[in-house]
């Protein structure tokens, strides 16, 4: 017999409050800085007890650490390299170890490396590949039991809008993030059922010090053109796709990029 | 099989039934055979499954889904193989 789908309460102040004191924990790759530290900030802020991964940015995570702690969060710092195995495994299992679970994981360490494809060495593309892509692989095989246990879980991947829309350059990037996008379905498909959502956020323009080279050749906003984001106009959704008000949202890549994409140019001189 | 026996495999089977029913809580109400096949009776999928070997490792005793995936053909992947395979 099919079972009759029941919608999920909209959650009541009570509830929220009660799901902060819950104290999830969350993950999240790449968090000392641009989008993955307002991620930080975000999660901090609604409760979470936040996990962030940096590999070389031992200032930029330990601030990060202090605004949360300061502002009555709870945040750890965890210096570990998504592209490698051994490292995920042990980052997952100290997490594991102190929390007792891990309820979200935030993949969104990445890396920037842009050349024409016919000037991308092999050794660039695999590295790009490596970090984006199998980053995300490798951090997402190593939550997933936990995940598993608890019956309850959240992946989020930030993906980009350079999927659809790459400069000339974002080959090796773009390819990265479309694989991204791939995978988010096909984990979703997989594990849905099992109360794991895994969607994906692909951020257009953000000016982050990442895309601050790519930002400072493309100059500053455009009058045809959305604004260039901040971190902030990231980080809200994706802590409410970490929340229990996605529950309904599965296995999806939503934009957030000001509307660049569904501009069109105009006009002989396009705007 | 002695009366201490048969009491202990009961036992074992009711545990192993009560973490398949916790991996797919829609046959809580069917009765669960030794001879029923995993995947063909119950409906469990491969997901399902190392969801269950976690769980079978975590409370009853050592489980090795390899040997057991690989021997499938064998023992049809019954609620009794598990109880054959787990090592207390």
């Amino acid at each position: 017999m099919t079972p009759t789908p029941t919608a999920p309460a909209t959650p009541t102040a009570a509830q929220e409050t009660q799901e902060a004191q819950e104290a999830r924990v969350a993950i999240v790759t790449g968090g000392s800085r641009g989008i993955g530290a307002a991620i930080c900030r975000r999660l901090a802020a609604a409760g979470w007890r936040v996990h962030l991964t940096y590999r070389d940015a031992d200032t930029a995570a330990k601030q990060v650490v202090e605004e949360i702690l300061a502002a009555g969060g709870h945040a750890v710092a965890h210096r570990s390299d998504v592209a490698d195995e051994q490292a995920v495994q042990a980052l997952v299992e100290s997490v594991t170890a102190a929390e007792g679970a891990i309820h979200a994981l935030v993949n969104n360490a990445g890396v920037i490396d842009d050349h024409l494809l016919m000037l991308t060495s092999t050794a660039r593309w695999e590295q790009v590949l490596r970090v984006n892509l199998t980053g995300p692989f490798l951090m997402s095989r190593a939550v997933l039991p936990a995940m598993l246990d608890q019956g309850w879980g959240r992946i989020i991947n930030v993906s980009s809008n350079s999927v659809r829309i790459p400069g000339a350059g974002q080959t090796a990037y773009a390819a990265s993030k479309g694989g991204v996008e791939a995978l988010t379905r096909g984990l979703a498909m997989e594990v849905g059922r099992k109360g794991i959502r895994v969607n994906c956020v692909a951020p257009g323009r953000v000016r982050t010090d990442m895309t601050g080279p790519v930002a400072d050749k493309l100059g500053g906003d455009d009058a045809a053109g959305p604004r260039w984001g901040v971190p902030e106009d990231i980080s809200g959704l994706v802590a409410f796709l970490a929340s229990e008000e996605a529950d309904y949202i599965q296995g999806q890549t939503i934009t957030a990029d000001g509307g660049r994409l569904v501009m069109r140019p105009r006009g002989k001189g396009g705007s | 099989m002695s009366a201490t026996e048969k009491t202990a495999s009961a036992a074992a089977l009711d545990e192993i039934v009560a973490l398949i029913i916790e991996v797919k809580p829609g046959l809580a109400d069917t009765k669960v055979l030794p001879s029923d096949s995993l995947v063909d009776d119950l409906g469990l999928d491969s997901l399902d499954i190392l969801q269950l070997s976690r769980k079978i490792n975590r409370d009853i005793g050592v489980f090795d889904l390899d040997s057991w995936s690989e021997a499938a053909a064998e023992h049809g992947r019954t609620v009794q193989s598990l109880l054959d395979t787990v090592e207390e």
